[in-house]
């Protein structure tokens, strides 16, 4: 039992702790949300392909400057009736235009490589990366763009907490696609095929499975996903710049590892985990530490937990434990 | 004009039976390709703009003065590179550099193993400090830019507490450090100290924590996006507070990244006054208009104050135009610019700097302190 005095003076400050903790959840779960769907491409990738693909965090910067200028051109058209088929239309161009430079990307730069050591398409895709990067400095613009907001700046007020209708969007929007991918994953033939070659490729292979269409399928649906991030990191931001793809793609492949790489359900997951504690980390641990730790140390919890689960859980929360037996069956492939 | 006068000079130079002299080059080191471009372009065409008028008036003895325009990214590992080019060129006999405290620091230490003259734009109290005699700071201090928006928040507005957000940069921490003592010197209560790293776009955790601490001012330490992307989400998640930044936010790209309604009321510290609050500045916007075809940029005035600074000690010097003169004259220095008199104290500091604070309204910058 508490002293009562401490106990009233807690009374009165729990609204102000309910609603900061309310509006750091939400915080939370919108970049969660977008960590989340950057992190099923480096997933989906890697479950099949046994690659981590570095250029993913690019998709994910192409996708906004690709919807920048998609919406510059419908600018006239939007505002009007037409506008949510016009932004609509924006979400979709933008995902077909990446997701079809994702299928290219493969293409060129991963499928001759596909036999060759383990080492050679990771350099490849870090390649791809430094070119997309590259290109869009020198191409389109070395100082950040201001992105269009598609949505009205309305706020809900929360017990406190301000929820923008930005931050409700992205997290409907996020978990829709992951629900559709999921439902797409498991419900469907493609999906099966995907699966299969996940499993083991060979053995797909011998039972009549063309390996190249669930590879190209997956590289077209992991840069769309990263590309539709792109575009609600963008609008919740403000901006979009060639170099944001960097620490974010770093910070979603994180989130693939925490949730156990490979695994669909994980990446989700992860991503919604890794931006809990960033966000609670950056937000509350000032205030317990009195400000030794500031809220600068914001990227350090990230890293820190890639180490932290490398160590102690290699194979992350929801990926399966790869023991010596198993390894023999899925070898590089 | 100056094209019709300058193909005269050449002309006369060509046919004449003297020798042609060996131009005199001033490099020039700022961002001219990231965020802030916007300010290294505009604050390299001030000084093109004094250089071109100096040449129009017969050049240095005869010389024709030709300014070096360089990138060096707001990066120091580049603008040291450029520093040791500047150096090793013999035709270069001044420069004006760099833009971004955390460059000019390390590049200081280059230009002044060779003896270089250099007049920088760099406001952080660090840049002075190894007391190095080629350098030369025409602008005010971050004691000042930290300090009067301090001042202000406490007398004007009558603000008691403040949260204070900095970028961990050379300039960012160093305003937001000096604006920190001022505040808490003249009574106030700094409610928080937060660092965030310059390339962050999320902000919303330290802006919820700095929410609960409900201050009367937040200032914010930093450069441009940071600055626009801050004051957006500082909006949205519902603080009033009164918001200051410091010169590197005095961009209309504020206003577009934070949005035009996010950004009203904002106080922006600025070291020079509005191009139409004196005759001479109204003069040079027009002057830079025709030669630019554009608006001068927030420090135009200032590119063209630091060339002119330069070209004068050049004059005086006389008939041996060397690095080691120039030095010598800079210290001489009186000088009636632009912006007011410039003179140096033995730091190479300004002896009286001005400072201004502007205050967003819809798509602009209007002058909020000190009141005409």
């Amino acid at each position: 039992m508490l002293p009562s005095r401490t106990r009233r003076s807690l009374q009165r400050i729990k609204p102000v702790v309910t609603s900061f903790l309310i509006q750091q959840l939400v915080n939370a779960l919108t970049i969660g949300a977008i960590y989340a769907l950057i992190a099923l491409g480096y997933t989906m990738v890697y479950g099949v392909l046994r690659l981590i693909n570095f250029a993913h965090s690019e998709m994910f910067m192409v996708g906004g400057h690709v919807a920048f200028f998609l919406f510059a051109a419908s600018a006239s058209l939007s505002g009007s009736a037409l506008g949510v088929l016009v932004t609509l239309g924006v979400f979709a161009a933008t995902f077909v235009v990446v997701g079809l430079l994702g299928v290219g990307i493969e293409e060129a730069a991963y499928r001759p490589l596909r036999r060759a050591s383990r080492l050679a398409p990771m350099l490849s895709a870090l390649g791809v990366a430094i070119v997309l990067q590259n290109a869009v400095m020198l191409f389109v613009s070395r100082r950040p763009l201001p992105f269009p907001a598609f949505l009205p700046p309305i706020s809900f007020s929360v017990v406190g907490a301000v929820v923008t209708l930005d931050q409700i969007f992205i997290v409907v929007f996020a978990v829709a696609l992951m629900v559709t991918l999921a439902w797409f994953v498991n419900g469907t033939t493609l999906g099966v095929k995907i699966r299969a070659v996940s499993e083991n490729p060979r053995t797909a292979q011998l039972l009549g499975i063309d390996v190249n269409t669930p590879i190209r399928l997956i590289f077209f649906i992991g840069p769309g996903l990263g590309a539709l991030a792109g575009i609600l990191y963008a609008s919740y931001y403000g901006i979009v710049v060639f170099s944001m793809g960097f620490v974010v793609g770093l910070k979603a492949f994180i989130a693939a590892i925490l949730g156990g790489i490979g695994s669909i359900s994980g990446a989700m997951l992860g991503g919604f985990v890794l931006g809990v504690l960033e966000t609670f980390g950056a937000g509350l641990l000032p205030k317990l530490t009195n400000g030794v730790i500031g809220s600068e140390y914001r990227d350090i919890f990230a890293f820190s937990v890639l180490v932290l689960v490398l160590i102690f859980r290699p194979a992350g929360f929801l990926g399966e434990v790869v023991t010596e037996e198993g390894m023999v069956y899925k070898r590089d492939f | 004009m100056i094209k019709i006068f300058l193909a005269a000079v050449f002309g006369v130079t060509a046919l004449g039976a003297s020798p042609a002299l060996a131009d005199i080059k001033i490099g020039t080191a700022g961002p001219l390709s990231n965020a802030e471009a916007l300010f290294g372009n505009t604050w390299q065409n001030g000084m093109q703009l004094a250089v071109n008028e100096a040449n129009a008036a017969g050049g240095i003895n005869g010389q024709k003065l030709v300014l070096v325009r360089q990138d060096d990214q707001g990066d120091p590992k580049q603008g040291t590179l450029l520093a040791q080019k500047f150096c090793d060129d013999d035709g270069v006999l001044a420069v004006i550099a760099n833009f971004n405290s955390g460059v000019t620091i390390p590049s200081s230490d280059v230009y002044n193993r060779c003896g270089l003259p250099q007049v920088t734009n760099s406001s952080n109290p660090k840049v002075t400090q190894a007391g190095y005699d080629n350098l030369f700071r025409p602008i005010a201090n971050d004691f000042m830019q930290g300090g009067a928006p301090a001042a202000y928040a406490l007398k004007t507005l009558g603000a008691k507490k403040a949260a204070i957000v900095q970028d961990k940069q050379a300039f960012g921490d160093g305003v937001a450090t000096v604006f920190r003592q001022t505040f808490e010197k003249g009574g106030g209560q700094v409610t928080s100290y937060s660092g965030v790293a310059a390339t962050d776009v999320d902000f919303s955790a330290v802006i919820t924590r700095i929410k609960t601490e409900n201050p009367d001012v937040v200032y914010y330490g930093g450069t441009m996006p940071g600055v626009g992307l801050f004051l957006k989400q500082l909006r949205e998640l519902g603080v009033k507070s009164t918001f200051f930044a410091a010169d590197p936010a005095f961009l209309p790209d504020l206003i577009t990244t934070a949005g035009p309604a996010n950004a009203a009321g904002a106080i922006i510290s600025f070291q020079a006054p509005p191009y139409d609050s004196s005759p001479k500045l109204m003069q040079f916007k027009t002057d830079y208009k025709k030669a630019f075809n554009d608006d001068p940029g927030p420090y135009s005035a200032y590119g063209y104050n630091e060339a002119a600074i330069i070209i004068a000690a050049m004059k005086r010097a006389g008939t041996s135009v060397t690095r080691e003169s120039i030095v010598k004259e800079l210290h001489n220095t009186k000088f009636d610019g632009l912006m007011g008199p410039v003179e140096f104290d033995d730091k190479g500091e300004l002896k009286s700097p001005s400072l201004f604070l502007y205050k967003v309204k819809g798509n602009d910058f209007t002058l909020e302190w000190p009141k005409s």
